[in-house]
């Protein structure tokens, strides 16, 4: 299990995270979110080692996190963090050596995943010469090749195309499977709200929303009504506990301050003619992301 | 993480041998250097207009062309034969060799004596020297100088002075040079002299060293950062086994191309052997330059048998000096953002090589001067300047155990507080504040 204890860090006056806190077990992703600066990648220095925490403490299976662990830990950076120069074997057999695997079990595992994801032909070739999407490719393979325990994935699905992006799924549920921790970051909410258990949301290095994803949703008092009826679209948007209206197509979004209002705006919509549709929604992550940020930097 | 390092340094090591344009620099390296030995075998083997026969003609109307040719023949025979020159006695008259260089639009030279009408001491004969084109200074300069022995030998003979007085005048006057300082040697005057290219020889390839391995280190931390892999590198092994992956890489990678140079040199030497057929090398080289005496001078000096005692200590010193470079370089490109940065910021480590490289040339010149040898002491310039002192007799051999223990000291703080700065510097993305950091970390 992966426990972040109560980490603060500052770089000089400047607290980049404050007091976080949270565990991850195995077999489970926990997504890590929050708009750029937010604090994250310092989170992610931190837990992998990279930089010492001004406060509290970071455990894997209880034991601190130092170059006794680290072969445990995979890591996908944001950005690509390939050596240019190198064939994608090399690249493969540097970055797994450093693991301790031995070149054997690199190629070995390299050969099996670049089978699975249909680039076998890249083997040798340098990562210069690959497209964008293939580098990613090739990153996220390196980052899985020595079976990490902790694996953190940082906008794994950059530059991929809808293809690779579900074949990355399929192997991103397969470690799952196999007990991976695996922390997960990104700005698309729907692959967060594909993937992850439980998460967190950094604004500023502060927590302002964690919890279980389908908790956290149950909570937010705000709901979204999805309507199909001929309604008078002026005289529900006057209607109190409604935020907005939206159409497309023939069906409307009701957006409401919270769960109370439902029964009033049942009774409205009851009274329209042609109604075949009437449901009240979760909202969207994306939706929860922008409004408790929204919230934060508004105080 | 002991195999890790290994595995580190090999990489390192493999990255920078096991490429094509490491064996295509030393292809050209190799061909450099042997052309370089035998470039005179090349000059010669194309040809050209120093291949033609120079006649020199001599029309003698005063009877002194034995005694011309004798001079030319004893006293410039390197020079006739640099410049395949042969001096002949024409029975021609004036004008006919006159048109048949213009015919021919020929190299040879005319040297016309002629008769004078009141012979003196003074003016014993006249002389025209004729050509075609202008004729080459030194050629011109010694047919001069053979003409005026030539006139000296006749003014002897006409004042009755006869050839065993004229050899008496001529013979050398013999001088007992003296030297007060008791273990002073009379060649090593010319010694010094030939200190300067001995210093040169070994100054030129420590440079060049020097700056493979500043390239070497800055280009691959600057690659690692740039591309963002320093933070898988630095997550799996500590910066330390990083930081000394690279600096002994860069230095096996240094020794094994000076070595390469030397086994270059040596196959161009033994090719000079083959193609010129003489019974040594040092022969070999004397027979085409001229300076056999010189070389031999020099392996029975004092300064070559200095050379040869002090080089367990250079091997040393030099060592120690790349390994101070490569840490001072190693901190300042964990600092940099881009090689555009680097770039920049190795300007203090050429300045100290170019200091060094000047020190040693002055080191012959300026002998005995206080400043230079306080300069052979200091780090970074000692690697240079220290060996070259001690081969010119200006530094003792505890000189340079001097040197020696200073530069381990250096390298030991360098290691010591660099690492601090290096930790810092390799996840450092940012020029910003930079030297807050730097001097936060030393702190800490």
């Amino acid at each position: 299990m992966l426990k972040v204890e109560h980490v603060t860090k500052y770089y000089d006056d400047f607290r980049a995270v404050n007091d976080l806190s949270f565990e991850v077990k195995e077999g489970e992703i926990f997504g890590l979110l929050g708009v750029n600066g937010a604090g994250k990648t310092t989170t992610f220095r931190m837990i992998i080692g990279l930089l010492d925490k001004t406060e509290g403490k970071i455990t894997l299976d209880d034991k601190n996190i130092d170059y006794s662990v680290s072969d445990k830990i995979g890591f996908l950076t944001e950005e690509r963090s390939l050596l240019p120069s190198k064939t994608v074997l090399e690249q493969a057999i540097f970055y797994g050596a450093l693991k301790g695997l031995s070149e054997k079990q690199v190629e070995e595992e390299l050969d099996k995943y670049l089978e699975e994801f249909n680039i076998k032909e890249y083997k040798n070739k340098k990562i210069k010469e690959l497209s964008k999407g293939n580098q990613q490719k090739i990153q996220f393979i390196i980052s899985i090749l020595h079976k990490p325990k902790l694996l953190i994935l940082d906008e794994p699905f950059s530059g991929l195309d809808p293809i690779s992006v579900e074949l990355f799924k399929k192997i991103i549920l397969r470690l799952k499977k196999n007990k991976t921790i695996i922390i997960f970051s990104s700005h698309m909410m729907e692959h967060i709200e594909y993937f992850c258990d439980s998460l967190i949301i950094l604004v500023k290095g502060n927590v302002v929303l964690e919890g279980k994803l389908t908790k956290i949703k149950e909570d937010y008092r705000r709901k979204n009504i999805k309507v199909i009826a001929d309604i008078d679209e002026e005289e529900i948007e006057n209607t109190k506990g409604v935020v907005s209206v939206e159409k497309n197509k023939n069906e409307y979004t009701i957006k409401i301050e919270d769960i109370k209002y439902v029964d009033s705006i049942f009774k409205k919509i009851s009274k329209s003619s042609n109604v075949f549709k009437f449901v009240v929604e979760e909202p969207t992550l994306n939706e929860i992301f922008v409004s408790k940020v929204g919230e934060s930097y508004e105080k | 993480m002991k195999n890790k390092f290994k595995f580190l340094l090999k990489d390192s090591i493999k990255k920078k041998i096991n490429t094509k344009p490491f064996k295509i620099i030393n292809i050209v390296l190799l061909i450099i250097m042997v052309g370089l030995i035998n470039l005179d075998s090349i000059v010669k083997l194309f040809g050209g207009d120093f291949d033609d026969l120079v006649n020199i003609y001599v029309v003698d109307n005063v009877d002194v062309y034995d005694d011309f040719k004798q001079v030319m023949d004893n006293s410039y025979l390197d020079v006739l034969e640099n410049y395949n020159a042969k001096v002949i006695k024409s029975d021609k008259t004036i004008d006919e060799l006159k048109k048949e260089i213009i015919d021919d639009e020929s190299k040879d030279i005319i040297v016309n004596f002629t008769n004078v009408e009141n012979v003196t001491y003074e003016n014993i004969f006249n002389v025209d020297v004729i050509s075609y084109d202008y004729v080459d200074t030194l050629l011109y300069q010694d047919i001069l100088n053979a003409i005026n022995t030539t006139k000296i030998n006749k003014a002897m003979s006409i004042a009755n002075i006869d050839q065993e007085v004229l050899n008496s005048i001529y013979k050398n006057v013999t001088v007992n040079r003296v030297l007060l300082k008791e273990d002073l040697d009379e060649n090593e005057e010319f010694m010094e002299a030939l200190g300067g290219v001995v210093t040169l020889v070994f100054v030129i390839p420590f440079f060049f060293l020097i700056v493979l391995i500043v390239q070497m280190i800055g280009a691959e931390i600057n690659e690692e950062k740039s591309s963002k892999s320093m933070e898988i590198i630095i997550s799996s092994v500590s910066p330390e086994a990083h930081f000394m992956s690279k600096l002994i890489a860069a230095n096996v990678f240094a020794l094994v191309q000076g070595l390469l140079l030397v086994l270059y040199s040596i196959i161009g030497l033994i090719i000079r052997l083959l193609t010129t057929s003489s019974s040594s090398i040092v022969g070999s080289i004397s027979s085409s330059s001229g300076i056999g005496n010189y070389v031999n001078m020099f392996l029975a000096s004092d300064m070559a048998s200095k050379l040869l005692s002090g080089i367990p200590l250079f091997i040393i010193l030099i060592l120690l000096s790349f390994f101070a470079y490569s840490l001072f370089i190693g901190v300042l490109a964990s600092i940099t953002t881009s090689m555009e940065d680097y770039n920049q910021i190795q300007t203090p480590v050429m300045v100290f090589l170019m200091i060094g490289y000047f020190l040693s040339i002055f080191a012959s010149i300026y002998k005995g001067s206080l400043f230079i040898k306080i300069m052979a002491y200091v780090p970074f310039i000692s690697g240079i300047l220290a060996p070259v002192m001690y081969t010119l007799g200006e530094l003792s051999i505890y000189g340079l155990i001097i040197s020696i223990i200073l530069l381990i000291i250096v390298c030991y703080l360098l290691y010591k507080y660099g690492l601090k700065v290096y930790k810092v510097g390799i996840l450092n993305y940012s020029s910003s504040n930079l030297w807050k950091k730097i001097f936060k970390a030393l702190k800490s």
